[in-house]
């Protein structure tokens, strides 16, 4: 029933009966959960469940490893739910962790202010729970499909920077469509050497042709810079 | 009756009094300044007039110690040269003669200024009345003896007023003879009279001596006053055997005592400082008592407002208290028929008993809340008071008026001070006048200005029972509120009472359902009105009962 047997829905709510309540819901839709009572707990546990994609920026930057999704009660004493979402976005989670407002009906403002801000939807209390799940599947596959991305931008990452820097020069060059030839006369190396170095291109990138190897680096281009 | 927001009725009053306290103050003030400053004059004034005594006195002596002095110089001439020469340094005497028993001249000698002597116009034989007067006294006690005064013209137009003083010559204690000296009066005064003795007196010009005789005729004068202003005078009697005269001081002061001199313009600016300093005590008063009414205005707005707030954050806090456990009960009951849709044939009952299970206990929840506020409403029931229909309107007219203003709204109470009194929450009561008062100005706002008059007429007028819906019998109040606005469409009548409901952006939907609950709780209904054709309007109505010695609800 559900295909995204890895995701993970998180849930924070200051109020145990509802936690527990949609906790068991969620269950009863094959959603594995976690649950938190306050936006400070969620914070603290933040490393645990999401990998930082760098050791350099400030803030640091995290993402999810597996489709994820996050249901955020507005009204909740100490750090408010609001202002977790802001930080959320300082750490470039959204992306990866779809946020979904629970609100009251006095906080129907700032749940839409929320939505502009990136926000991927609202939900008002008391809920109509299926339509909920409905809206935390599309986040799940939203989110599934950012990790994904993610995911090979690591990847194609770690196969470029296992070039060496003469293969780098020749795959810049296939990916331009530039002949072999003209490839060697550019690079003063016969063209044998070439297609020796563009096989080797295309074993370590594991694709079978330049065309396969030019998409690649195209739908991967915005992770890597 | 149309009434005019009076805030405070009693600080109109005291108001009034306020102002007649303050110009009876200035104006004692003002007294007492005067009466000061006339104290001072008076008594500055009076100085003045001992001190001329004083002066008058003083020079009154110092003419009789010269006159003494000559009377003794004359005694003792030892010979006729010194006479000529007493006449060459003595310029007050004009003339000296010896004479015999029989007063016949023997020899005389005239002051050089005069050197042909001073009866050349007229002879000294017109004159010898006088002499012999003076001479018969002389005679007679031994001692020097004085004429009456009179005038030798000099037949240029001038002429000397004189004495003549006779001094009995004796040798061996027998009388031989006289000498006769003849005075100037005007000479003596001045070699005799300062009259720059002191005045103590900063605006006195310089003083004038004069001599008068008995009869009060001016013999001479001396120094010259200007002649402007406050005239003082002050004399002394100059008695000598013979005859007597009159010394006269006389002092003319231009400016007014009070301007200038010392003590009394310290006074003046004592008196002046202390004005000031009361006028600034009484601005200070009134701005504090300003800002007192002010904060006091702002309190009560304060206190409405808060009073208007817990309606809104009272259906704010409700829903959310109701949220949570409804919330939790859909995601049981959601989950519950998940199970049974998916898994109709290994279902798990225990997982269907725990969820149902909560969702009793999440209901008792709701329920709890619901009771709450059921309890709020029923503690205010202790809150019941005696009150007059019009107090309540009074109470409520300072927030309305302001609004009222605001949009151009025309306000009209009609309620009699001698209505009976009703047995309400005052408070809840205010809250209900409030929000239809409220809603019906809001029905006006949108009307353009040249729309006509916009009125909201509020009434509390007897009611006979007979026509009420109240089967309680006794009498009531009947309150109403009417607005010229546009009236209730037929779409919002249907709802008119619905929760939630409401016509307006920022609106709870909560007033006029709130305002029922109220009304009902009062034992009444909540009526309204619509009124068509030339003149619209709605009108809101209740009523309350009057206050028995039995009454309760």
């Amino acid at each position: 029933m559900n295909p995204l047997l890895d995701a993970t829905v998180y849930l924070v709510d200051d109020d145990a009966s509802v936690r527990e309540a949609l906790a068991w819901m969620l269950r009863t839709r094959r959603l594995s959960n976690e649950s938190f009572d306050s936006a400070d707990f969620f914070l603290a546990e933040l490393d645990v469940h999401f990998p930082r994609t760098s050791q350099l920026t400030a803030p640091p930057k995290y993402a999810a490893k597996y489709p994820s999704c996050l249901l955020l009660d507005v009204r909740m004493p100490g750090t408010t739910g609001l202002a977790l979402f802001e930080q959320l976005i300082q750490f470039d989670l959204l992306e990866t962790l779809p946020v979904i407002f629970l609100t009251g009906h006095a906080d129907l403002p700032t749940a839409v202010n929320a939505v502009k801000r990136g926000a991927f939807d609202f939900c008002e209390k008391p809920f109509s729970n299926n339509q909920l799940v409905d809206r935390i599947l599309a986040a799940l596959v939203l989110s599934q499909a950012a990790v994904a991305r993610h995911q090979a931008s690591r990847t194609l990452l770690k196969q470029v920077s296992e070039l060496t820097e003469r293969e780098q020069a020749v795959m810049r060059r296939v990916i331009e469509g530039i002949p072999n030839k003209l490839i060697a006369d550019q690079l003063d190396i016969s063209v044998r050497t070439v297609e020796v170095h563009r096989s080797r291109v295309f074993d370590k990138m594991k694709v079978n042709s330049a065309v396969e190897l030019a998409n690649l680096v195209r739908t991967t281009a915005a992770e890597l810079t | 009756m149309t009434l005019t927001p009076q805030l405070d009725h009693a600080a109109v009053l005291s108001k009034g009094r306020r102002i007649w306290l303050l110009i009876a103050l200035v104006v004692l003030i003002a007294l007492l300044l005067a009466a000061l400053v006339w104290l001072v004059g008076r008594y500055e004034q009076s100085r003045f007039e001992e001190q001329l005594e004083r002066n008058a006195m003083t020079m009154v002596s110092e003419i009789r110690t010269h006159l003494v002095t000559r009377t003794h110089q004359i005694q003792r001439l030892p010979t006729q040269a010194a006479a000529q020469s007493m006449l060459d340094l003595h310029l007050d005497i004009l003339r000296i003669e010896q004479r015999d028993r029989q007063l016949n001249t023997k020899i005389s000698f005239n002051s050089p200024a005069q050197t042909n002597g001073i009866y050349t116009q007229f002879s000294r034989q017109n004159f010898l009345p006088e002499i012999y007067q003076a001479c018969a006294l002389a005679s007679r006690s031994l001692e020097p003896a004085y004429s009456p005064s009179y005038f030798v013209a000099q037949g240029d137009g001038t002429g000397f007023e004189v004495i003549d003083m006779c001094v009995p010559k004796i040798t061996d204690k027998r009388l031989v003879g006289y000498t006769v000296v003849t005075f100037s009066l005007q000479n003596i005064l001045q070699q005799r009279v300062n009259i720059n003795s002191p005045l103590g007196f900063s605006g006195a010009g310089q003083q004038e001596v004069l001599l008068v005789a008995a009869d009060g005729s001016r013999l001479a004068a001396y120094g010259l006053s200007k002649r402007k202003g406050d005239k003082f005078t002050a004399q002394s009697l100059l008695d000598l055997p013979g005859v007597t005269l009159i010394l006269r001081v006389e002092s003319w002061i231009a400016a007014p005592f009070w301007l200038a001199n010392t003590p009394t313009a310290l006074v003046l600016v004592l008196a002046l400082a202390l004005s000031a300093v009361l006028w600034l005590l009484f601005r200070d008063t009134r701005k504090r008592l300003r800002t007192e009414a002010e904060f006091r205005q702002s309190q009560e707005r304060l206190q409405r407002s808060a009073r208007l707030a817990t309606l809104g954050e009272m259906a704010s806090m409700l829903s959310h208290e109701l949220n949570q456990p409804l919330a939790a009960i859909a995601s049981y009951a959601t989950g519950s028929l998940n199970l049974l849709e998916t898994e109709p044939h290994a279902l798990d009952l225990y997982e269907i008993k725990m969820a149902l299970e909560r969702i009793a206990t999440q209901s008792q929840r709701a329920g709890q809340v619901i009771k709450s506020v059921n309890d709020f409403v029923r503690r205010r029931e202790a809150d019941h008071s005696v009150i007059a229909p019009k107090a309540l309107f009074d109470a409520i007219l300072p927030l309305l008026t302001l609004q009222a203003r605001q949009h151009d709204i025309r306000l009209i109470v009609h309620a009699s001070p001698d209505l009976p009194r009703v047995w309400c929450d005052k408070t809840l009561i205010e809250q209900v006048l409030i929000n239809l008062a409220r809603n019906g100005m809001q029905a006006m706002q949108p009307l353009p200005s040249d729309a006509g008059d916009k009125v909201l007429t509020m009434t509390a007028q007897r009611h006979t029972a007979s026509l009420t819906t109240l089967t309680q019998s006794a009498d009531t109040i009947e309150f109403w509120i009417e607005d010229t606005g546009p009236g209730l469409s037929a779409h919002v009548k249907e709802q008119l009472f619905t929760p939630f409901f409401t016509t307006k952006e920022e609106g709870t939907g909560l007033g006029l359902s709130l305002c029922r609950t109220v009304i009902e709780q009062h034992g009444s209904n909540l009526t309204y009105a619509n009124y068509e054709g030339a003149r619209t309007g709605a009108r809101f109505g209740f009523h309350l009962k009057i206050y028995t010695d039995n009454s309760t609800l």
